[in-house]
């Protein structure tokens, strides 16, 4: 779900209200007494014209995973720690503000490539990558602690020949952030781009651009039991917890509109919640009588 | 004229083509299960209501015609929305023809009431969505309409799982900036008007 979700201009529930199941019968039988085969050639031309194709052959899938060819020299990726480079985040101190945005190393018959600064910015990794004939795009998005380590997205040409390693995020802030390693394995005569997402924990108040479910090890809400309880009672526990909730949903008449707290009555339930930063969610609610 | 194009008249049903009885409980099965999501995925997307009834036609008479083509469970669905994208394109482009068989649906469709207008608050945002590239609203579109993930998107629009995350990573970060601009346009209209009433 993205934010587009308020704009939504209908819901498939309600489309479906505006016209009666005797078109829908209508239509139907229309169809099926429509000639299956004998297309005329204008027709078959038209399809490949236009396109009209979706389904009609496989799609193209990356074949990712593929075991690593001897000829394969991988580069490893390792992010120690996030925040501000120059100061602490989390448990981990992190190196001075001015150090390189990666540091390279060759280890045997890879090439180790730690990220010195998680929060760099991405034309920087981009360049440092060059310098190593390597054409590849890292970024690092704002994540939910839950999904911390992981890749978000990754893209580009023979990505079979360029495998992540993703950190286990519970075994990440066990360890202090030492096991936060995360990477990349790619072969020598890797000739393609790659663009590479890796969630990076949130600085204290900054917006996630990704998350992992708010009841995750690690997320606001772990163990909470809230669904179908009320907004109040919610709150109530969130505030032990020292969470807050700065924007509600509601899914009104087939739109979805955000509330602010004061325009949320104590008595709404609750169906669903999503971390929205440090220390803060949003929960997805409704009236208590149905509307 | 293309045959899915003729007028087809209740007489004409009573011609001599008779689909086989497993064929048609087959569409019927598809039909049934599909078409509140392809109607309301062409809705959401047409330019008018008439537009809509006529892609929704299409959609499902490609459907029939390529029956053996479609895939099972929710691929079934993935299948219909990229054969509509693909019919809704064609119309974009002025390819628009009105099919004689919705004629009923085309009818009730523009009859039925429109919905209240939504809040100003949204305006920005619906502004910023519009800017931006038809390939960047279909993909948030399909993420937060269709409520598709990367993979059923990918299905969709016939890429890569790979470059539906990372198209719709971009589609992301454009909106953000493109509401980001207007904030900023909107401040110096307000600063603009500050001085002209102080002056």
């Amino acid at each position: 779900m993205n934010e587009i979700t308020q704009i939504q201009p209908i819901t498939d529930e309600h489309a479906l209200e505006l016209a009666s199941s005797e078109a829908f019968a209508d239509l139907v039988e229309l169809i099926t007494s429509m000639p299956v085969r004998g297309d005329s050639p204008t027709v078959k031309d038209r399809f490949r014209q236009q396109g009209v194709r979706a389904g009609l052959r496989p799609t193209r899938r990356w074949t990712a995973g593929v075991g690593l060819a001897a000829v394969v020299i991988a580069a490893v990726l390792a992010v120690t720690t996030l925040g501000h480079a120059g100061s602490k985040l989390g448990p981990v101190n992190l190196g001075p503000a001015n150090a390189q945005a990666l540091t390279f190393k060759t280890q045997g018959r890879y090439l180790v490539v730690i990220i010195r600064n998680p929060l760099a910015d991405p034309a920087r990794y981009k360049a440092e990558f060059a310098r190593h004939h390597l054409n590849i795009k890292l970024q690092m998005i704002a994540a939910s602690p839950s999904i911390v380590g992981q890749v978000v997205f990754i893209g580009g040409l023979h990505l079979n020949q360029l495998k992540p390693i993703t950190s286990d995020a519970a075994k990440c802030r066990a360890q202090g952030g030492s096991a936060c390693q995360i990477g990349v394995k790619v072969s020598t005569n890797y000739q393609g781009a790659a663009d590479i997402g890796f969630a990076r924990a949130a600085r204290p108040g900054e917006r996630y651009e990704s998350s992992g479910s708010v009841t995750s090890p690690g997320e606001a809400m772990h163990g909470v039991v809230y669904q179908g309880k009320t907004v109040q009672s919610v709150l109530a526990m969130l505030r032990e917890r020292h969470v807050t909730v700065p924007q509600y949903r509601w899914t009104d008449h087939h739109y979805s509109k955000s509330l602010t707290p004061s325009q949320v009555p104590g008595d709404w339930k609750v169906t669903s919640a999503i971390p929205w930063a440090a220390h803060q969610v949003m929960l997805f609610v409704e009236p208590r009588l149905p509307q | 004229v293309p045959d899915i194009y003729r007028v087809v008249s209740r007489k004409h049903l009573a011609g001599p083509v008779e689909p086989t009885g497993e064929r048609r409980a087959r569409f019927d099965t598809l039909y049934a299960g599909g078409r509140r999501a392809v109607l309301g995925y062409v809705l959401r997307r047409a330019e008018s209501r008439e537009d809509a009834a006529d892609a929704l036609a299409e959609t499902f008479l490609i459907a029939w015609r390529h029956l053996d083509a479609i895939p099972d469970g929710d691929g079934q669905r993935l299948w219909l929305y990229g054969v509509a994208r693909r019919v809704l394109a064609n119309q974009r482009r002025g390819q628009k023809r009105r099919i004689a068989l919705t004629q009923r649906l085309r009818t009730e469709l523009v009859q039925a009431p429109t919905f209240a207008e939504r809040s100003e608050a949204l305006t920005d945002l619906t502004d910023a969505f519009k800017r931006l590239s038809e390939t960047d609203q279909e993909i948030l579109a399909l993420e937060g309409w269709e409520e598709l993930n990367p993979a059923q998107i990918a299905v969709v629009l016939d890429c890569s799982q790979n470059a539906a995350r990372i198209r719709l990573h971009r589609a992301r970060r454009r909106l953000a900036a493109q509401l980001a601009s207007q904030n900023a346009e909107h401040a110096t209209m307000d600063a603009a008007a500050l001085t002209g009433e102080a002056t």
